[in-house]
């Protein structure tokens, strides 16, 4: 027994909630999505120190490090959530030009290289190269995703929340 | 590390990557809650004035000053778009265009505002046109649209009384361009499918019949052969190009040597900097060269015309395009300042003896390349306008 659901309404009930803060459903995404790719950039830099890398560049003990960079996950993954949103079920797949076409085959991928890392970092053997593969492909997917939106709204439309 | 004895669960990874992909995939396909276009009767009246305002925040970066094109959408202007279209485009967006740039009220005055300048209907804000005079009670103007004069909009005062047709006359006769329904006031073609409505073409009529028309637009032989230059080509210009192509021409060069000057400061090459910024002074004034970076020889990407032309010299771009409408003069100025800064910092960054020196000139220049493309499109625009001639009773 499905209940009939005016979508137009989602749409434009999202629309509003957005519109609430920013000029714009789309500005308002393209900021969520900036968020995320900082919260990211923080994921790369503690899973880099928890390698034993930038060692000298962060001096934060271990322990403190891996909490940062779980939580800066959590977040990231939180601020994706309304962009995944709109661009999932409102602007679905498209392939009007390069831009667009890229960013809907990559945007398409990015939860499932999410979830595939997830795997790898429960289970703790798989070979040690997966994790990093697993979560550097998530952090490229994630900026190709932010230049080819994001990047290109403030520099093509507008720049401003 | 792996864990004793426990098998590696590659399926359970691979197939969860696979699985998710897929399923945001197959979402959206799906695109469940895509709004629909509202109905027609559901876009509330439109406010133009305060359409205007809200295209010029978001939608004139792409679609150019007063929807005249330039940026990456399409030009807006005599695309015959009706409110509810535009209502439908801005709600659901299109190819490059983002859904949901403005909802309710605000949409419906952007696509008063739209329907207007397309001459789809409403009445464009009173700023438009340089070329329509208020005319007297039976009046209406003639535009010339497309980029090489093959279309038409025909706009009348009051509405055709009957069905009325719009003619062109000329030496080798009269063609049928367009009909007028009853009780309409305006008719747009795209493209007549004659070429050029400048090339053997003395007046446009509009009436009942060919023979008796209600209104004429006479198009003077000196009027035509100036749209000829603007528009489809000009003997005096390099490889005979309208004096439009080679002007946009001329702004896209100017603009890929802004990028590739910006480019040369970040790779730190002092000599390409100061090259690039020579380029800046030649795309500006045009031939003859001058050899600003001190290399022995003087350079000149553009095509030796020059955006505002050599000082007391054959007139540049800007002048030509300013002599063709009050408006076109307008917008000139705007653009005359933003080439002439660009210009003086390239003659700053073209002696420059340092690097590090080369930033508040490199700056300066990178800065104004989005303004280069806006006052351009603006002057673009005006010059298009000036396309129209008055229709008057014969
Ligand atoms: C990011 C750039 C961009 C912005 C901002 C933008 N548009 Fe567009 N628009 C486009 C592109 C690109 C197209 C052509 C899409 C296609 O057909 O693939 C388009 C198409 C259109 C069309 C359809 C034109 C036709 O001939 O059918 C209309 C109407 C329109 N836009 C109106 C607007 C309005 C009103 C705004 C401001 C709310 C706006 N656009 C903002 C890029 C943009």
């Amino acid at each position: 027994m499905s209940a009939y659901v005016p979508t137009a309404d989602i749409a434009s009930s999202y629309a509003d909630a957005m519109e609430s803060v920013f000029s714009s459903a789309v500005a308002g995404k393209a900021w969520f999505a900036t968020v995320a790719v900082v919260l990211a950039v923080v994921q790369i830099l503690t899973a880099a120190r928890m390698w034993g890398k930038l060692s000298g560049l962060i001096r934060l003990p271990t322990p403190t490090v891996q909490r940062i960079h779980r939580w800066s996950g959590r977040l990231a993954l939180l601020f994706t959530l309304p962009v995944v949103f709109h661009c999932v079920t409102i602007l679905g797949f498209q392939s009007g030009d390069t831009r667009v076409l890229v960013h809907s085959v990559v945007g398409s991928f990015l939860y499932g290289i999410f979830a595939a890392k997830m795997v790898a970092i429960r289970e703790h053997n798989f070979p040690s190269w997966v994790i990093p593969v697993a979560g550097g492909s998530l952090f490229a997917g994630l900026v190709v995703l932010w230049v080819t939106s994001s990047y290109w709204y403030f520099t093509e439309v507008n720049f401003g929340i | 590390m792996p864990e004793e004895g426990r098998p590696r669960r590659w399926w359970l990874l691979i197939g969860l990557f696979a699985v998710v992909s897929l399923a945001v995939y197959g979402i959206a396909r799906l695109q469940p809650f895509e709004p629909s276009a509202p109905p027609a009767a559901a876009v509330p009246a439109g406010d133009a004035a305060n359409g205007e305002t809200l295209f010029v925040a978001k939608c004139a970066g792409c679609h150019g000053q007063g929807g005249a094109g330039g940026g990456i959408g399409p030009a807006l202007v005599d695309t015959g778009l009706d409110a509810p279209s535009v209502a439908g485009v801005i709600a659901a967006g299109r190819g490059a265009m983002p859904a949901g740039l403005f909802t309710g009220q605000d949409a419906a005055d952007v696509a008063a505002y739209v329907a207007g300048i397309s001459g789809g209907g409403a009445t464009p804000p009173a700023t438009t046109g340089g070329a329509t005079t208020p005319a007297p009670a039976a009046g209406g103007t003639v535009q010339l649209t497309g980029d090489r004069l093959t279309g038409i909009r025909v706009r009348l005062d009051q509405p055709a009384p009957v069905s009325w047709g719009v003619w062109a006359e000329g030496p080798a006769g009269t063609r049928r361009l367009a009909s007028i329904p009853p009780a309409s006031a305006l008719v747009v073609v795209d493209d007549a499918g004659l070429g050029p409505l400048v090339q053997g073409v003395d007046r446009f009529t509009v009436g009942p019949t060919a023979d008796a028309p209600a209104l004429t637009a006479p198009l003077g032989a000196d009027e035509a052969g100036r749209l000829r230059t603007l528009f489809i080509g000009d003997p005096d210009l390099p490889d005979g190009a309208s004096t439009l192509d080679a002007a946009s021409g001329q702004v896209a060069v100017m603009r890929d040597h802004i990028r590739f000057l910006v480019l040369a400061r970040q790779e730190r090459n002092l000599a390409n900097i100061r090259f690039h910024g020579e380029h800046m002074v030649n795309l500006a004034y045009g031939n003859p060269p001058e050899d600003v970076d001190g290399n022995g020889d003087p350079s000149n990407p553009g095509d030796g015309v020059g955006l505002l032309g050599p000082e007391g010299g054959r007139p540049g771009y800007t002048a030509r395009l300013a002599a063709t409408g009050p408006e076109a003069a307008r917008e000139a100025d705007a653009f005359t300042l933003v080439v002439a800064e660009i210009a003086t910092a390239g003659r700053e960054c073209g002696a420059i003896a340092t690097v590090e020196a080369s930033d508040a000139c490199v700056a300066t220049i990178g800065d104004r390349s989005g303004e280069l493309r806006r006052t351009w499109a603006a002057l673009r625009t005006g010059a298009l306008r000036s396309a129209t001639i008055a229709l008057e009773a014969p």
